[in-house]
């Protein structure tokens, strides 16, 4: 791989690639915490998803907002 | 873990297999192995389900109300029906007898998993993606790419298991699809 040059042959600076194949290393990580932990973290992601849905059903509220 | 004799669960997943376990041990099913998103779970990163689905073998297969021997050893014990499925802790759970041959062999070759000292039968990673691959929802296929890039599955588990069942067009049609270039 020529420098700056990603395998795919699209051009990407050194230090962006690094960036992402540092992110990508921490997605990959987060599939190798137990099982339980991850069953956890789904009940949350649920709870939190139900959460914002029932907020968007309920009536927009001026509070909180900021006019700028 | 026990207090005062009584089997006590930490985490509610525990006591899903808590009740499978007793399930067997009873009588009311023959097998069961927990599939689809909280068995993907294992191999990948976690993901947004809203329930526990698990396969079941019944010890009466031809009986017309199959799922009325779960619901009142569930009901026995406190747990109640939600819908289409019994409510445990955070997890409403479905019983899903074995449909068809995947779903059959995906029950029989389970793995007993350890869920904190608990055991806890689940369908391997190949017979998730081949399940998958069977039902073909959109977020079946992500799921099938979820458990490739996991490394926990290649190509050639799937396609010998799809060969076997009869999908092999549909793992080509996959491949063509969303895994080769």
């Amino acid at each position: 791989m020529a420098n700056g040059v990603h395998s795919n042959g699209i051009f990407m600076k050194p230090e962006i690639r690094k960036l992402l194949e540092k992110q990508a290393q921490w997605q990959r990580s987060r599939a190798q915490k137990p099982w339980i932990e991850k069953l956890r973290e789904s009940v949350r992601m649920r709870e939190s998803i139900s959460k914002l849905r029932k907020k968007r059903l309920t009536k927009p509220s001026r509070e909180g907002v900021t006019d700028t | 873990m026990h207090l005062n004799g009584i089997q006590w669960y930490k985490e509610p997943m525990e006591r899903v297999a808590g009740l499978l376990n007793d399930m067997v041990a009873s009588g009311v099913i023959t097998n069961y192995a927990v599939f689809d998103a909280v068995a993907q779970m294992r191999y990948t990163e976690a993901v947004v389900t809203l329930d526990a689905d698990i396969l079941v073998a019944l010890p009466d297969p031809s009986s017309l109300n199959l799922l009325a021997p779960i619901y009142s050893f569930c009901k026995e014990r406190g747990y109640s029906p939600e819908g289409e499925a019994i409510r445990v802790g955070d997890w409403p759970v479905q019983f899903i007898p074995a449909f068809d041959s995947i779903t059959e062999e995906a029950l029989e070759t389970a793995e007993t998993a350890d869920l904190n000292g608990v055991p806890f039968r689940v369908v391997r990673a190949d017979y998730l993606a081949v399940i998958a691959l069977s039902v073909g929802r959109s977020k079946d296929f992500a799921r099938i790419l979820a458990l490739l890039e996991s490394g926990s599955i290649d190509d050639e588990m799937i396609s010998h298991l799809a060969e076997k069942h009869g999908i092999h067009g549909k793992w080509r049609a996959f491949k063509r699809n969303f895994y080769e270039t």
